[in-house]
């Protein structure tokens, strides 16, 4: 690992002087196509603020993570990416930005999780360029958002608002199909929500003048279904290797690009290339950045200061399963199906759109053959989902024995260090003592 | 079956028409809740015991994530967000169907005289609109609270309340437990008067009068219009029909201000406060009341400040 | 007239005696486990730094947490309107008060005549109210006159990143093993909150604004206060009298 002042990290030296601050207190792959991967990600605002410049249209896509990126993509001049991204540029910025304080301003403040500095961004014009379309789902989406969202709209924004219903199984004897991610659901679940796809479709559609039709979805998808797997394999050979083979924060990027694609399909895959020839190399040759006993951790939830994904694994944990959000954004996308019904069903793959009982028991069971010994709930500052999650995900691995550590983690998570760190260091004492005694 | 819900959108009538008997649970919890674990979410499930059926509508993070594992049968109710839209109409009416099945499942028969039932609760709840808008506003409150618990409409003979100098208000928020009633009395203390109830366990939460001639011909479209189309509430999007509702409250009640009780969780609620601000036709006060010591106090401190501001 | 004013707030007593709109009498008293007790003591010493004996006071208003408890208060109003009344007389044309009091932070918003046009406080949280400073202060190993002291001699403020008391004093506690110096921390907490009370008031709070309150005495504070709202902002001779003058006032008729 490498610090920001390594010869090797001039890529990422130009974005800390543009301020993203907080790099200067990460540690970094040194692989350069690692370091193309942050490149890529930390310059998605000057590609979108390009592609609006030359004419292309802008979609804000909110909330429904992974869907309605495959539909813009479909439209030639389109692109979408994702305001509420903007999470991580407070902790990145280390508040330089001042979007959380612009958010404070507008009556939405730290009783909200840091999605809110979208609104920042879209107070002040920074960080990305102002959507020509907003698109945000709601329903089952969480409230934080939800609420967020809704200031947004009374800022004078027209948000095209569309329902992703909440999860459930079918009901004895309902019509079912079998999602992506191998769970039943109901039918008319499907339908529901291939319902309002096909309304954001026609909108989108009536805003750019490019009628959507099968054939260009039909494209969007397999493209999109390359990213997907090509993030999946990387994931795969990331978590189950023997020696870890990709630090926890170059794995959360890798996972975040399968949302939108950093609005650029062609040159992200290029750069998911990059890091899968990167760690299938490692994983051939057996060496990684942490040791083979490394405890085995399964993480639920992005955090927003990557920092801490750095303290588990300068503690001598490694990540071996996580749920960062981003399932369904992972998973296949059906080319036999219509395409909308192919969407609506990768779209209620989302873990967040249904009971904490039934995201852990998603997580456990994808995990669980990699061996995991503990596990760890980073809590979203204010989030309105965060007190039932470390409960529910305990009840979960309960019968495994795992030890469940839940820690908050605030946007800057400096002053909460002495904290954090001892629980991470104290879950994986507990982890360790747990295989001296093992039968 | 006792049927249990804690949301103002099931309505009870058409729990009655499936042969069971409906109570809408108003109360938070009694034991301590865990830092950020709603009171009435945590309410609902000590209501619910054993021999109950449960409905669990998903309005919210706390009520739709919490769904699994309670002590008796209980239905998930997604309840949509939006709700401009046909496709909105048309899940709410899906959901209800659902219900059916569920409530057929467990001990209850076919729907039967729908139609009645709903004609028969929209009388109801005009009387009671009748009466708590001649009660005062903790009256009116348990009242209504009486209605949502038992389907019963308090016998009253109330007279209309003289001016009485009181400044005005609506009222804001989510449930406003049983419990913590005395809320309405701390305001009238501080030279207020809510006249306007828009806690979801108040008027707001009462579904809009029925079209009488719909509820004959086709009462699940009915249902629709008077609970799903109609009823105001902060998880909306968009979430104008809150604006639509104080303003006719300006209009007939002559509203002055509004008071925002949001459970100290909510995020929903809250986020309705910035909105009301933006919004500006009436001064705005924000209360949270937890049960911690010294609450009270704050809470009267700005109430009265409210009611000094407009005397 | 001769009227006096209480402001029993939850750290302090204040008690302001006016005769013709004028003060001719003062004291603070920290306040007490007996708020009533500690308010009576304080009118007295205000009557005797006026030179009059109680009696002399023909009306007494109330205000703070502890209003309701005063003795012989003929009126009991909020502080809220008690700090435009005072604003109103001291600083005529004000049109926005901001006060950091010890467990709410209020910013009010006058009319063109000095009356309450609309009011922010804080929510159930300490961050942004003098709790929170003197949290912040004991952390630093002083109390709030101490901090005063140590925020007025700061260079460069240190930044403090969370507003959440619990993680605030952690946060502070590692920046002090770090070798930030307590000045600097002390300023950075008064930049801070002052943000805090900024965010209260919105968008937008036009026209001069005024800093009322013990808190305003903190060297620094003000200047911060102004930052973080962008505009100029004034504090008052004896800022912490504020609610108890406009008490007094208000008991005038």
């Amino acid at each position: 690992m490498i610090a920001l002042d390594h010869p090797t990290a001039g890529v990422l030296r130009r974005w800390h002087a543009a301020g993203n601050l907080r790099l200067a207190d990460l540690r970094f792959d040194p692989a350069p196509e690692c370091l193309a991967l942050w490149d890529f990600v930390l310059s998605e605002e000057d590609r979108l603020r390009a592609a609006q410049a030359a004419g292309g249209f802008i979609v804000g896509a909110m909330k429904d993570l992974g869907t309605i990126p495959v539909l813009v993509a479909a439209i030639p001049r389109a692109r979408a990416f994702y305001p509420d991204g903007a999470w991580w540029l407070p902790c990145l910025q280390r508040q330089s930005g001042g979007q959380l304080a612009a958010a404070d301003r507008l009556g939405i403040g730290e009783g909200f999780c840091p999605v809110r500095a979208l609104l920042g961004c879209y107070a002040a014009g920074s960080d990305f360029p102002s959507p020509d379309l907003d698109i945000c789902a709601v329903g089952a989406t969480c409230d934080d958002f939800s609420a967020v969202a809704q200031r947004l709209a009374g800022l004078g924004r027209d948000p095209l608002w569309w329902e992703l219903p909440a999860f459930r199984a079918p009901d004895p004897g309902e019509a079912a199909v079998t999602l992506p991610n191998g769970e039943a659901a109901p039918a008319v679940l499907v339908a529901a929500v291939a319902a309002e796809l096909q309304r954001v479709r026609v909108a989108l559609g009536r805003a750019t003048g490019t009628a959507l039709d099968d054939l260009a979805l039909r494209a969007s998808i397999r493209r999109a279904n390359q990213v997907r797997a090509r993030v999946r394999e990387i994931r795969e050979l990331a978590l189950g290797a023997p020696y870890s083979p990709l630090p926890a924060v170059e794995l959360l990027l890798t996972e975040i690009l399968a949302l939108h694609f950093c609005s650029d399909l062609d040159r992200c895959l290029e750069i998911l290339d990059g890091v899968q020839a990167v760690v299938a190399d490692r994983v051939a040759r057996g060496v990684g950045h942490q040791p083979a006993d490394a405890v085995r951790v399964l993480w639920l939830n992005p955090v927003a200061d990557l920092r801490v994904l750095q303290w588990l694994e300068e503690a001598g944990g490694r990540l071996a399963g996580t749920d960062f959000m981003t399932a369904q954004a992972m998973a296949p996308i059906s080319e036999d199906l219509p395409p909308i019904t192919a969407l609506a069903q990768v779209a209620l793959c989302d873990r967040m759109i249904g009971s904490d009982r039934r995201r852990a028991a998603l997580a456990v069971a994808e995990a669980r053959p990699r061996g995991i010994e503990t596990v760890v709930v980073a809590r979203v500052p204010g989030a309105s989902h965060g007190c039932s999650e470390g409960p529910a995900m305990a009840q979960a691995v309960a019968t495994m024995g795992w030890p469940v550590v839940s820690i908050e983690v605030p946007v800057v998570a400096d002053a909460a260090s002495g904290q954090i760190r001892g629980r991470l260091e104290a879950l994986l004492e507990t982890a360790l003592t747990r295989r001296t005694v093992r039968p | 079956m006792r049927v249990l819900f804690a949301s103002p959108f099931i309505p009870p009538e058409f729990i009655t028409a499936h042969g069971h008997r409906p109570s809408r649970v108003l109360s938070a919890a009694a034991t301590d809740c865990h830092q950020g674990r709603c009171a009435v979410a945590a309410g609902f499930d000590e209501a619910l015991v054993r021999g109950d059926l449960g409905i669990v509508v998903g309005s919210c993070d706390q009520m739709r994530r919490s769904a699994d594992g309670r002590v008796a049968p209980t239905f998930r109710f997604h309840l949509p967000a939006t709700w401009t839209t046909a496709n909105a109409a048309r899940q709410y009416g899906d959901e209800l169907q659902r219900l059916s099945v569920f409530l057929q499942r467990h001990g209850g028969h076919a729907p039967a005289d729908l139609a009645t039932h709903l004609l028969d609760h929209d009388t109801r709840r005009a009387r009671l609109r009748t009466g708590c808008s001649l009660l005062p506003a903790r009256a009116a409150a348990e009242a209504i609270a009486a209605y949502a618990v038992s389907g019963v409409v308090p016998a009253s003979d109330p007279v209309a309340q003289p001016p009485d100098g009181r400044v005005p208000i609506a009222l804001l928020g989510g449930p406003l437990p049983v419990a913590a009633f005395d809320l309405y009395d701390l305001i009238e203390g501080c030279g207020a008067r809510v006249v306007l109830d828009g806690c979801e366990s108040g008027e707001r939460g009462l579904a809009a009068p029925c079209d009488r001639r719909l509820a004959a011909d086709d009462p699940l479209a009915a249902l629709v219009d008077s609970y799903f189309l109609a009823i105001p509430d902060a998880f909306r999007r968009p979430d104008s029909l809150i604006f639509s509702w104080l303003e006719r409250g300006i209009a007939e009640r002559g509203v002055r201000a509004v008071v925002v009780r949001p459970d100290p969780w909510c995020d929903l609620w809250r986020a309705v406060v910035p909105r009301l601000h933006d919004w500006g036709r009436l001064p705005v006060v924000l209360v949270e009341s937890d049960g911690e010591s010294g609450s009270r106090a704050r809470l009267a401190t700005r109430i009265e400040a409210l009611t000094e501001m407009l005397g | 007239m001769i009227t006096a004013g209480v402001d029993g707030g939850s750290r302090a007593v204040k008690a302001v005696v006016v005769a013709d709109g004028r003060i001719i009498g003062r004291a603070v008293r920290d306040s007490g486990p007996q708020p009533a007790l500690v308010a009576e003591a304080c009118l007295a010493a205000a009557c005797a730094d006026a030179g009059l004996e109680r009696a002399a006071v023909s009306r007494l208003a109330a205000t703070g947490y502890a209003r309701a408890v005063i003795p012989g208060a003929d009126r009991r109003v909020t502080e809220i309107t008690c700090h435009a009344r005072g604003i109103a007389a001291l600083l005529p044309g004000t049109r926005a008060v901001v006060e950091v009091g010890g467990q709410d932070s209020k910013v009010i918003r006058l009319d063109p005549n000095g009356r309450v046009a609309d009011f922010a406080m804080n929510d159930r949280c300490a961050a942004g109210t003098g709790r929170f400073l003197e949290v912040v202060a004991a952390r630093l190993g002083t109390d709030l006159d101490g901090f005063a002291v140590l925020a007025g001699a700061a260079g460069e403020p240190a930044a403090i990143s969370s507003m959440c008391v619990v993680f605030a004093e952690s946060e502070i506690v590692g920046l002090m093993a770090q070798g930030h110096a307590r000045e600097a921390l002390a300023a950075g907490v008064v930049a801070a909150v002052a943000a805090r009370v900024a965010a209260l008031a919105g968008r937008e709070l036009t026209g001069p604004i005024a800093f009322t309150g013990g808190v305003a005495r903190i060297p620094g504070f003000a200047d911060a206060l102004a930052r973080a709202l962008g505009g100029a902002v004034v504090v008052p001779p004896q800022p912490q009298l504020t609610g108890a003058l406009g008490a007094a006032l208000i008991a005038a008729g």
